[in-house]
């Protein structure tokens, strides 16, 4: 039975009247790479607040690494590696002091750490140069520097590639990519930038209103996002219909603004075309598509899905 | 909490806080020691039992460095949003409440130390010898030992507004404002009201600190100022870990 690192069951937060998060379960296994989807505003850093212990949850329960009660899931937090919102760090110490400060705050032994911390994410060279005088995507760099200092098993980062340049987001998917093969890190990351998730998850979480929506694989989500035939036609309703009645077609998908997604009939367009023209559905346009990360979370937050 | 107070301590002193103030303040010390010996050499008859036994009246300045000392300390971890590092890690917050206040009276504690020896040793070394610099010494010392408690106990309501209080500069005009509108109320009120007042006044934390010297060897008077010193310290911090139990940290 796979080892679970993090099991959320029924987590809610709610500030006065606003429900941030809604009894939301969530399940990762040791290994995997799990991508948090969600629009801004979702709940993705209030999910990532409570499991770091920033707020405390109103309702729900947590476990981490098996640990459930306060005293052991503080243990636990050192076992984890976190980046959460931007990241802080003193303005007046250089990239090595702070992370010195932090290593021996946290009793990690070896100063060595530092310095291997500052060479994974490329900021071995900063010298003497202050905190306040980094750029965004230094300071990204450092706060991830922070977040492997202690090698953990669970990384939990939150947006981290706000503010990088293509290079260095194609290096930190690198490295990200490194510790889940190599060291056999369990990595938690939140993003809006799915076509960078897509490069990295082994695992997805749909969030949408604070609630959970989904959580699927990979793999799944690919099986998921077949090629389909999109219909853009007039009444999606009817469309629908006319698709069941005359052809027996059940595996298709209904989106806003009359778009309709077969998954069978692929080869057969003219066939599908004329069976909905002949039922008295216009048909503004039949595209083949492949759907990928970005529409499947569209479709899930604003799509029915049959068949 | 070994470890967190090492890392406290790391973090300090690598600042230039620490050092600008123990500059100022040795600076401060040197220039009225300058003072009387420029007076000396004009006429006056200033000598350590006059020049060193104004240590005493300037023990009150240490009510108020602790502002500073917090600030020192504290570091702006609301404004640098640096304390979701500590408790991202699982720190427990009591750790970095009790640990951020032990290291903030120790450093403030060395600080004052360090004035009050450069004080008293150029007193001794540049004013008018006196026949009785023992009893200076030990007049000092006793007006020192009832201050501390009564720095403690402000350093200990300053550590539960930095943390309760986003605005350092806010939690510092609160502790100031703690410090002076009490006392002088008291007085106000015992004048109009009824002299009960005027007794309240006399165990603020200032009162106490400035009418020390008036009870010198006085062990009573010692004892009161250490338990109502280790009674603000106690409420204090029981007040902050309570609060910051179920903080947002952002």
């Amino acid at each position: 039975m796979a080892e679970h690192v993090l099991v959320t069951r029924g987590l809610t937060k709610r500030y006065g009247g606003h429900l941030a998060v809604n009894h939301a379960d969530i399940t990762i296994e040791k290994g995997q790479i799990y991508g948090l989807v969600g629009r801004n505003g979702a709940g993705k850093t209030t999910i990532i607040r409570m499991i770091t212990a920033q707020t405390i949850p109103t309702a729900g329960e947590l476990e981490l690494f098996g640990a459930v009660e306060p005293a052991q899931l503080g243990r636990m937090r050192r076992r984890t590696g976190a980046m959460v919102e931007t990241p802080s760090f003193y303005p007046y110490l250089s990239a090595a002091e702070n992370l010195e400060y932090y290593r021996i705050q946290r009793g990690i032994p070896g100063r060595h750490v530092v310095g291997e911390a500052l060479a994974t994410v490329g900021l071995a060279d900063t010298g003497k140069k202050k905190f306040k005088n980094f750029s965004l995507g230094m300071k990204q760099r450092l706060g991830l520097a922070l977040a492997l200092m202690n090698h953990p098993d669970f990384l939990l980062l939150d947006e981290p590639i706000n503010g990088l340049d293509p290079q260095g987001i194609v290096e930190f998917r690198n490295i990200l990519l490194e510790l889940n093969r190599q060291r056999g890190t369990t990595i938690f990351i939140s993003s809006h930038i799915l076509t960078e998730l897509a490069n990295l998850a082994t695992h997805y979480g749909f969030l949408e209103n604070g609630m959970m929506l989904e959580q699927i694989s990979a793999r799944d989500l690919e099986e998921k996002c077949r090629a389909c035939l999109e219909l853009e036609v007039d009444d999606a309703s009817h469309a629908a219909l006319v698709l069941e009645q005359a052809l027996g077609e059940r595996d298709y998908e209904v989106l806003p603004g009359g778009i309709i997604r077969l998954y069978s009939s692929l080869d057969e367009p003219e066939r599908v075309t004329r069976a909905l023209v002949e039922g008295g559905v216009a048909v503004q346009g039949v595209h083949s598509r492949g759907a990928n990360l970005e529409d499947y979370f569209l479709s899930m937050i604003g799509g029915v899905r049959h068949g | 909490m070994v470890n967190y107070i090492h890392g406290e301590f790391y973090k300090v002193l690598r600042r230039k806080y620490p050092y600008i103030c123990l500059a100022l303040l040795l600076a401060g010390a040197g220039l009225l020691v300058w003072g009387w010996a420029f007076t000396n050499a004009h006429g006056n008859h200033v000598d350590f039992a006059a020049g060193g036994g104004m240590a005493v009246s300037l023990l009150v300045v240490g009510l108020y460095a602790t502002v500073l000392v917090c600030d020192m300390v504290f570091s702006e971890q609301y404004k640098f949003s640096t304390l979701k590092n500590e408790v991202a890690y699982g720190l427990p917050r009591r750790r970095i409440y009790v640990g951020k206040l032990l290291v903030a009276a120790a450093v403030g504690l060395a600080l004052a130390l360090i004035v009050l020896a450069a004080y008293e040793a150029l007193c001794y070394a540049v004013l008018l010898p006196s026949p009785d610099s023992g009893g200076v010494i030990g007049q000092v010392l006793y007006c020192l030992a009832a201050s501390i408690p009564q720095w403690l106990a402000v350093l200990a309501l300053c550590n539960l507004l930095f943390f309760l209080m986003r605005s350092s500069t806010v939690a510092a005009f609160v502790v100031i404002g703690v410090l002076l509108v009490p006392s002088n109320l008291f007085t106000i009120m015992g004048l109009l009201l009824h002299p009960a007042f005027t007794t309240a006044a006399a165990w603020t934390p200032d009162a106490i600190v400035i009418n020390a010297y008036k009870y010198v060897g006085d062990g009573s008077y010692l004892a009161v100022s250490w338990a109502l010193g280790a009674a603000w310290v106690a409420v204090c911090t029981l007040l902050g870990l309570w609060a910051m139990h179920r903080k947002e940290i952002h």
